[in-house]
């Protein structure tokens, strides 16, 4: 019995984390700051002040303060192209210094997501 | 013809949620969960028409089956996509929904519309409150992770207006749908939380059938049926002498997507593999509860087994003792699921009475709070019907397994008297003659 206790908990383990059990995909369709119970919440929405060289990250300025993002192969990145238009999927290459961003960050400091104001 | 009912029973409802403030003491019902329903049944969010209500019916248990959707007008919102043109590609398989009411999801993202998606039945809405909290978060739909935003059952509104309400699949907020507002997404939980099961069951219960009381035992015997790890009380929860306290919703590959000859393979259409939770996924579903399993088939993410007893059949095959859970469970105990014909029966028959009771519980609730309004009030029928939905689900679950038929009879007798409560020959006296009967037809399987 102790042998299946064990097991189990490891199997949790693997399935552990919070954000995770958000679905990514439609934030696509979700305009920058109404993602819900994220945005005003948890999310970090501002302008970015610089990128790294190696597209990795920016530097976000969120009111007062800059903030590091990090960009990871599993973050996703959506862009807004404006009122009356079709999101798209982005890359890196869209966070690009001055545009406005909205970040949804793991615990560890990387994003879960990124949604980006293209216009 | 229910459906045309059904419209009534919504417009009493809008009614009352108009009608509430002129309620002048302590009002029957909760002001925000009418709001909510309202909204779930009627609020197409400027979109192609759908409501929340389009798939989770309320006179098929808040889900939808394929014999419910056969019984649908052509024009009806679920079948939006073979009327709007900009909808007819890439939005849903008017073949599978209509053969095993599977619904397009786009689980893992929406840029590859043409091959990325995934083929899923309704889950039905009953016993939120006690089926999706995890120690890790919430997990809602199939998967676990069906809602945006914070992925919790508030959030999950908006995901579902994006992935079924769009004029078109350019999905446009403010344009092809609008998104909910916060007092919207509070209204919708609310309304949500309030259906069915508000708690857990304690087994055992002391069951009067010999049959399902054997299967009670399979069910609750971790060397055996090993039902009650996963599914403790019957509910959606793990176990917490195994699991931990508060571990709460688990997610599992328990091998359902390795089934062979998956109905909706068998038909030619496009159908591709779903991998569960997360994107890419893992493989894994959630745990559903079981004392609402009876009446909401059929069973599993994919809609792919019709019958109660199929379902539970599951666990002895190769699918489910050789997926990771299965893996699993072989490693933990010793051994797989090994029962025979007459024990899976058993489990079955046990889940069937478990769903009857319940069936019969909410019945009493819809019958309690429906004789607290007026008889001049609208609500009041509303809810006699809704009751009579569930009791005709507790005969049909009962007779469906040759299970106590005297207690099928009580409760078809007291679906008679309900149909006289609703003709409005003073409802009051049928609505106490049917809870009556519906008494006795509880203590002919638990007392």
């Amino acid at each position: 019995m102790r042998r299946a206790v064990l097991s189990v908990i490891t199997l949790l383990g693997v399935a552990a984390g919070t954000l995770a059990y958000a679905h990514p995909a439609t934030e696509r369709y979700i305009p920058i700051g109404k993602s819900p119970g994220v945005s005003n919440v948890k999310s970090y929405l501002g302008k970015i002040s610089s990128v790294q060289a190696d597209d990795s990250g920016f530097m976000l300025f969120v009111k007062d303060t800059e903030r590091p993002i990090a960009i990871t192969e599993m973050t996703r990145i959506y862009v807004d192209t404006g009122p009356g238009k079709t999101n798209l999927v982005g890359t890196e290459q869209d966070c690009k210094a001055g545009r406005v961003v909205e970040a949804y960050l793991h615990e560890d400091g990387t994003a879960y997501w990124i949604k980006v104001k293209s216009y | 013809m229910l459906g045309s009912i059904y419209r009534c029973w919504i417009l009493g409802a809008a009614v009352l949620v108009c009608a509430c403030e002129t309620i002048p003491v302590e009002p029957p019902e909760d002001a925000l969960v009418l709001k909510g329903e309202d909204l779930f049944f009627n609020e197409t969010f400027s979109g192609n028409g759908r409501t929340c209500g389009s798939c989770h019916r309320a006179e098929d248990n808040f889900a939808i089956a394929p014999a419910f959707v056969a019984t649908l007008d052509d024009d009806d919102t679920l079948f939006v996509a073979e009327s709007n043109p900009a909808l007819a590609s890439n939005f849903e398989n008017p073949v599978l929904m209509r053969e095993l009411a599977l619904i397009l999801e786009n689980q893992d993202g929406f840029g590859d519309l043409e091959n990325n998606f995934n083929m899923r039945g309704v889950p039905h809405t009953l016993a939120l409150r006690t089926s999706i909290a995890s120690n890790a978060g919430p997990r809602t739909g199939w998967s676990g992770d069906g809602a945006p935003g914070d992925g919790t059952l508030r959030s999950f509104a908006v995901g579902a207006v994006i992935q079924h309400y769009p004029k078109t699949l350019n999905r446009i907020d403010g344009v092809d749908f609008r998104l909910p507002t916060d007092d919207e997404l509070d209204a919708l939980e609310a309304f949500q939380l309030s259906l069915g099961r508000q708690e857990e069951l304690a087994l055992p219960l002391n069951l009067q059938g010999v049959i399902a009381s054997r299967g009670q035992e399979i069910f609750l015997d971790n060397t055996l049926g090993k039902c009650n790890a996963c599914h403790a009380n019957a509910g959606a929860n793990g176990d917490p002498a195994i699991f931990g306290p508060g571990a709460g919703n688990l997610n599992f590959n328990t091998g359902v997507e390795a089934l062979p000859d998956q109905p909706a393979d068998l038909t030619g259409e496009k159908n591709p593999p779903d991998d569960g939770f997360g994107s890419p996924g893992t493989g894994e579903f959630n745990t559903p509860t079981l004392v609402e399993a009876a009446d909401t088939g059929p069973f599993f993410h994919n809609n792919s087994v019709e019958t109660i007893e199929g379902a539970v059949a599951f666990y002895n095959g190769d699918a489910f003792n050789n997926s990771p859970a299965g893996q699993l469970l072989i490693g933990a105990t010793g051994s797989g699921i090994n029962l025979d014909a007459t024990q899976v029966i058993a489990v079955a028959a046990f889940l069937r009475v478990i769903n009857a009771l319940e069936n019969l519980r909410a019945s009493d609730a819809l019958l309690e709070t429906a004789m607290k309004y007026p008889r001049t009030n609208d609500r009041q029928a509303t809810l006699i019907l809704r009751a009579t939905f569930e009791l005709q689900d507790g005969a049909d679950v009962l007779r469906g397994g040759g299970l106590h038929p005297k207690a099928a009879s009580d409760i078809e007798d007291a679906l008679r008297e309900l149909d006289d409560a609703l003709s409005g020959r003073n409802p009051a006296r049928y609505v106490r003659a049917a809870r009556e009967a519906m008494t006795s037809a509880k203590n002919r399987m638990e007392n």
